[in-house]
């Protein structure tokens, strides 16, 4: 049996909310709160697996609230909220930044594809291993120097990230100087309405330049990430440095696939590209980062033990697609350093052996 | 829809509820009131949105946007027609 508690100020909706999660009889609501002040209290006295948590509340909002839970008794917690979530509003992604796991709109029992939704991210993410957010660890691993090897360029990082990833895309992002040189190209899963609102929030940490793939070919230059726009199209790169969204049936239930992408790159850049996969759950990228690796490419995976949703980065692992793990700080540490030994050596880009050897030399993701 | 006329009854009270305390605050005008009308008009649309009386949710979606930006002139309107939006559910609409 699921646990959960409901933090929401409206009691018609923490009823509703009830009925909702209740109804397949896997799910039981065992406390709520009806404020900020109550939330940490209630956590420590039920324990539960998982917290719903809404954002616009008398006394400290959501947001604050979710800082202060995952500050004392850090617990999986799914954002659930009346505001509007779309384009304009980066609100959800601040939630994800501050600890929580992932957000959606409160149900609509007019909307049943809505309901069994909150049902079946409930069951994902209850018992997903939080940790504790504190200062040092926030700031962990974020000044280390690593060894700098010798090796063949890469000149172009794919990331593939789902439920639990744009905290690491963020944490990823926000390391890399605004000189980085290689484009990065990312595949989020995550509802087309969010896409804008998450390029948004990206572009608000870092210097480079966020932008969206679009129908039309586009060059991929260094200082770009290139968001997944368009859940009607892929990402796919039809030759070296050009990137394009291609209108094509989804693959294996995904469009975009990251899966699609990968294989794209493997097939023009071969061992040039870095690959790397995020938090998630499911399967999309496992086969288009196999296909990376056997084109020679560098294949990182999150680490399971510090990835908000461990299933995708396991498995990369485990099945030998990714050659390493890393958390997202030390990712990000691993594509500088290889780009700081270019830039001393030659004009030639830092190479994916220099960054295997770097994850090798390191034993945080181990 | 089951679940909307098991919910109805107690929608329909909270909604009275929210409508009087909103009606107060606007009556009143002041720029903190307002906020705090904002407030309940965002949990009434929260709560009609959860329920689909997407027009109970809509009028109150519009009439926090005024109350937030202060339109004190609108949002009286407005609370006018949050309540017959109200009543409509109530009449069964």
């Amino acid at each position: 049996m699921i646990r959960v508690v409901i933090v929401d100020d409206s009691s018609l909706s923490r009823m509703i909310l009830t009925k909702i999660l209740e109804a397949d009889g896997d799910i039981k609501v065992v406390g709520e709160a009806v404020n900020g002040f109550e939330a940490v209290p209630k956590i420590q006295e039920h324990k539960p697996d998982l917290v719903t948590m809404d954002i616009d509340m008398p006394g400290p909002n959501g947001l604050e609230t979710i800082q202060r839970v995952m500050h004392s008794c850090p617990v999986p917690i799914l954002v659930v909220t009346g505001e509007r979530l779309g384009p304009e509003s980066d609100i959800g992604f601040r939630a994800i930044q501050l600890g929580a796991l992932d957000f959606m709109a409160k149900p609509s029992i007019g909307d049943t594809p809505s309901m069994t939704r909150l049902r079946r991210q409930v069951r994902t993410l209850a018992g997903v291993p939080v940790f504790l957010h504190t200062d040092e660890r926030d700031d962990q691993g974020s000044t280390r120097t690593p060894p700098l090897p010798e090796a063949p360029p890469f000149s172009l990082v794919a990331i593939a990230s789902g439920t639990g990833g744009p905290k690491a895309v963020a944490t990823i992002l926000q390391a890399l100087p605004d000189d980085f040189g290689a484009p990065i190209v990312i595949v989020q899963q995550m509802p087309e309405k969010f896409g804008p609102a998450f390029a948004k929030y990206l572009q608000g940490l870092t210097p480079l330049r966020i932008t969206m793939v679009e129908p039309m070919p586009k060059d991929c230059v260094p200082g770009d990430v290139l968001m997944s726009g368009s859940d009607d199209a892929h990402v796919y790169f039809p030759r070296r440095g050009v990137v394009v969204g291609m209108h094509a049936e989804p693959y294996a239930m995904h469009r975009p696939s990251a899966t699609v992408m990968m294989r794209s790159i493997a097939e023009t850049y071969g061992p040039d590209a870095v690959g790397v996969i995020l938090s998630g759950s499911g399967d999309d990228g496992l086969e288009g980062l196999a296909a990376m690796r056997a084109a020679g490419a560098l294949t990182l995976a999150e680490s399971p033990s510090s990835a908000a949703i461990a299933e995708l980065p396991a498995a990369a692992l485990k099945s030998g697609a990714a050659s390493r793990a890393l958390p997202a700080q030390m990712i990000a540490n691993c594509l500088i350093s290889a780009m700081t030994a270019m830039n001393r050596k030659t004009t030639a880009p830092p190479s994916s052996a220099a960054l295997l050897e770097y994850s090798q030399n390191d034993d945080v993701g181990r | 829809m089951e679940l909307r006329e098991t919910f109805r009854a107690p929608f329909l009270q909270m909604a009275w509820q929210r409508h009087s305390r909103i009606t107060e605050l606007v009556d009143r005008g002041e720029v903190a009131e307002l906020r705090s009308a904002a407030s309940e008009l965002h949990c009434l649309s929260g709560e009609a949105s959860m329920l689909a009386y997407e027009d109970v949710a809509e009028v109150a979606r519009v009439a926090e946007k005024a109350a937030r930006e202060s339109d004190h002139g609108r949002l009286v309107g407005l609370v006018a027609d949050l309540r017959a939006a109200i009543q409509a559910v109530e009449n069964g609409g």
